[in-house]
């Protein structure tokens, strides 16, 4: 897997507790936090690897973090990764809540504590800005005006008219799916009919068969809409 | 059922069926735990948010420790927390199982292509709310504002500049804000 230096167990359980020790908020804190560790400070991994498996963390049900840190760590060293990675993230909330559960009724008083909570939040968002800024960059670089209106467009949704994050992430996923499909429609007309040498080779004329059934279909949707 | 079995059952449908994170899934874990099995009371679901606020780690895994502390102890704790997470362990490692597998095609790519941009959107989106529950936090003095809105500043420049580390610069943050705190009463 190219040049990125191997993690080793210890090294990615230590890394994983500290991160999640020191995440106050949902799962995306700790996604701009793990941007900036894990691929800008160590170079685990890369932008463009770091979000397919935050949006795989994103798609799948549970808790966001949790699913970032069994992602990661299966993506960085199989299995035993991926277990010590959800030890590591469940461990310090696990038992920070079992130590607060008695003293809570105290530490809601203290105001320095509620000072703690507000500085720390604050430079959260700092975090939060510079790896959306970090990510952005070469997400832009390509496609820039689709990746730009998808950004925005996510970005307005969520933060201006709360849109459920379950919507977006299933739009997206609806939108891809179907330009891929049109994608692939189109390459099928360029081909034309019979066996042509492309890149699908050999498979080409068996896939097109459904495909042509997947077009008999469509004026029948566009008559029910 | 034994409730420590029960626990984890529960638990583990909530892992299975609560899409879009902790936040999403607190309406689905209260009407579980205080409406349907009565484990908690609405009072104490109320504290429980209140201290996953002020404690650091994922709200789930916050509720799950505390219901299950609640039900049967310590005990209760673990078999909550490992049901809630046993099905994302599943479904997640699957799902990047088959990215590695599959990320060649180009229906795979085209989909990430669309959701690469979202996450991004999604995050800042988070920021923003993040920052405006800070500043709109209730009797907050305007000194106090200014003060955070230099510590973002800062741990902005430090971020960008020093290429500190983003865990050192949250203490950092903390750390101003909780002298400001401490010493507001004496100003």
């Amino acid at each position: 897997m190219r040049d990125k230096p191997s993690v080793s167990l210890p090294e990615l359980f230590a890394e994983m507790f500290r991160l999640s020790a020191f995440t106050f908020g949902g799962g995306y804190v700790i996604v701009a936090l793990m941007q900036s560790r894990l691929v800008e400070q160590k170079h685990w991994l890369d932008e463009k690897e770091m979000l397919n498996l935050t949006a795989i963390a994103q798609s799948a049900p549970g808790v966001v973090a949790v699913n970032a840190a069994i992602a990661v760590g299966y993506k960085l060293r199989g299995v035993a990764g991926l277990l010590l990675s959800v030890l590591a993230t469940i461990l310090p909330p696990f038992v920070i809540i079992l130590m607060v559960c008695p003293v809570y009724a105290w530490m809601a008083q203290q105001a320095w504590i509620s000072w703690l909570m507000l500085g720390m939040n604050v430079s959260v968002c700092a975090v939060i800005a510079k790896s959306v800024l970090d990510m952005a960059r070469p997400v832009l670089k390509k496609q820039t005006v689709k990746n730009a209106l998808i950004l925005a467009g996510v970005f307005i949704l969520s933060a201006f008219f709360q849109v459920n994050v379950i919507w977006i992430i299933a739009a997206c996923l609806a939108a891809g799916a179907l330009q891929a499909v049109f994608e692939h429609h189109q390459s099928a007309i360029k081909a034309g009919p019979g066996p042509s040498p492309d890149s699908f080779s050999g498979e080409k004329p068996a896939k097109e068969l459904p495909g042509k059934s997947g077009k008999e279909r469509n004026p029948q949707h566009a008559a029910h809409s | 059922m034994p409730p420590i079995l029960n626990l984890f059952m529960t638990f583990f449908q909530i892992g299975l069926f609560s899409f879009g994170g902790g936040y999403a899934a607190l309406p689905l874990i209260q009407q579980i735990a205080v409406e349907s099995n009565h484990w908690i009371t609405m009072q104490q679901m109320n504290d429980m948010v209140a201290i996953s606020q002020m404690t650091p780690g994922p709200i789930g895994i916050n509720a799950a420790t505390f219901i299950g502390y609640q039900v049967c102890g310590l005990m209760g704790s673990v078999s909550a927390t490992l049901g809630y997470v046993l099905p994302s362990i599943f479904l997640v490692s699957l799902l990047v199982a088959l990215m590695n597998r599959f990320r060649s095609m180009a229906v795979f790519d085209t989909i990430l292509s669309w959701l690469r941009p979202a996450v991004i959107g999604l995050i800042a989106a988070s920021g923003l709310s993040i920052l405006l529950s800070v500043f709109r936090t209730p009797q907050l003095p305007v000194s106090g504002m200014i003060v955070l809105a230099l510590v973002l500043v800062f741990s902005f420049v430090l971020l960008r500049r020093k290429k500190t580390s983003p865990i050192l610069v949250m203490l950092f943050g903390g750390g101003i804000s909780m002298l400001f705190g401490l010493l507001l009463p004496l100003l």
